[in-house]
């Protein structure tokens, strides 16, 4: 084994991340080479140094205050959402409406279409029209005033 | 409590799930952070950015994969944005490192061991992101090449690289220290 290669297996040998055959090969070129021998024993140093360096633990009441936050952060996906709800329902509440409208004026406009005959169509069609609608009866106050005003009775 | 049981529990609606979580992991990704950004403030936030984010996607976590190595990726994700905005704004990485709350063995130990933790943290921070991220889920977290290489979505012949270069660099950064 070449030195270049060894000290590519330095890691992988520290790290137990080497296959048996590969072992047997770098523990053979370790022994008769002192500068990847060096090289090896520096980096376990660094391993050790590693491995004695202080653990931190998370400060006190870490877990109260993610929990807070977590809170926070739902009521204001919550409080997002309200904002946006009321113009979503209305919104919806007038479509409803609409389509409500459009088609009774549809399905009216069928009904007429289909249970007229050419003897009654002018009459069905008169019915819907406002003239239809005497504007002052003779007999309401209306008519009793144009009566006395005498108002030209347009009819 | 296993970590299924956990999650299983949280997508039921039970809030003291998600607590049991944190409370679970929550110094293993402090940790991690502190050796990422080697600010104890500022691991904190990130520290706590992970868990809220993890909290976000926690319904849609497959129980397939495995939870830490989950959180290890969002805490690692929040860590390299961090520094990133930091890093935009201003900087001031060789700052001296604050006290870290820890568990305290004996006053020359825990001497020793500040001592080491602030030459290997001062020393992480001048090797390139993409390394200090591998040789950490390595030498502080302990990880297999294939778990960092789940975590960091690179290929395990990357982890071995990258793992070999950080420990060559931390060598000729430390070598004073050994």
């Amino acid at each position: 084994m070449k030195c270049k290669y060894a000290k590519k297996l330095i890691s992988p040998y520290i790290d137990g991340e080497l296959t048996g055959a590969e072992i047997n090969q770098f523990i053979e070129h370790i022994e008769v080479c002192a500068e990847c021998r060096h090289e090896l024993e520096e980096t376990k140093d660094l391993s050790r140094m590693f491995a004695s360096a202080e653990r931190a633990s998370a400060p006190y009441g870490f877990n109260t205050r993610v929990l807070a936050e977590v809170a926070a952060d739902k009521n204001s996906w919550n409080r997002l959402s309200n904002i946006f709800r009321p113009f979503f329902v209305r919104a919806a509440e007038a479509a409803f409406a609409c389509i409500i409208v459009i088609v009774g004026i549809i399905s009216g406009s069928m009904l007429i279409t289909k249970t007229a005959t050419p003897a009654n169509a002018v009459e069905i069609r008169t019915a819907f029209h406002l003239d239809a609608f005497e504007a002052a009866p003779p007999d309401s106050l209306g008519g009793v005033y144009f009566a006395i005003t005498g108002a030209p009775d347009e009819k | 409590m296993d970590d299924i049981d956990l999650i299983r529990k949280f997508k039921h609606g039970e809030a003291a799930a998600f607590n049991d979580i944190v409370l679970k992991y929550q110094d293993r990704i402090f940790n991690l952070c502190i050796y990422m950004l080697r600010d104890a403030h500022d691991a904190q936030d990130a520290a706590q950015d992970c868990f809220i984010k993890a909290c976000r996607a926690l319904h849609d976590f497959s129980p397939d994969a495995s939870l830490y190595t989950w959180l290890y990726r969002i805490a690692m994700n929040t860590c390299l944005d961090s520094r990133r905005k930091r890093s935009r704004g201003q900087t001031d990485s060789d700052s001296t490192p604050e006290d870290l709350p820890s568990p305290q063995p004996s006053p020359e130990k825990l001497y020793e061991s500040k001592e080491i933790s602030a030459a290997v943290r001062g020393a992480l921070q001048k090797i390139p992101e993409k390394l200090r991220a591998t040789i950490v889920l390595r030498e502080i977290e302990g990880l297999s090449y294939e778990e960092i290489a789940e975590i960091l979505d690179i290929s395990s012949g990357t982890v071995k690289s990258r793992i070999s270069r950080a420990r060559e660099e931390l060598r000729s950064l430390l070598r004073h220290k050994f």
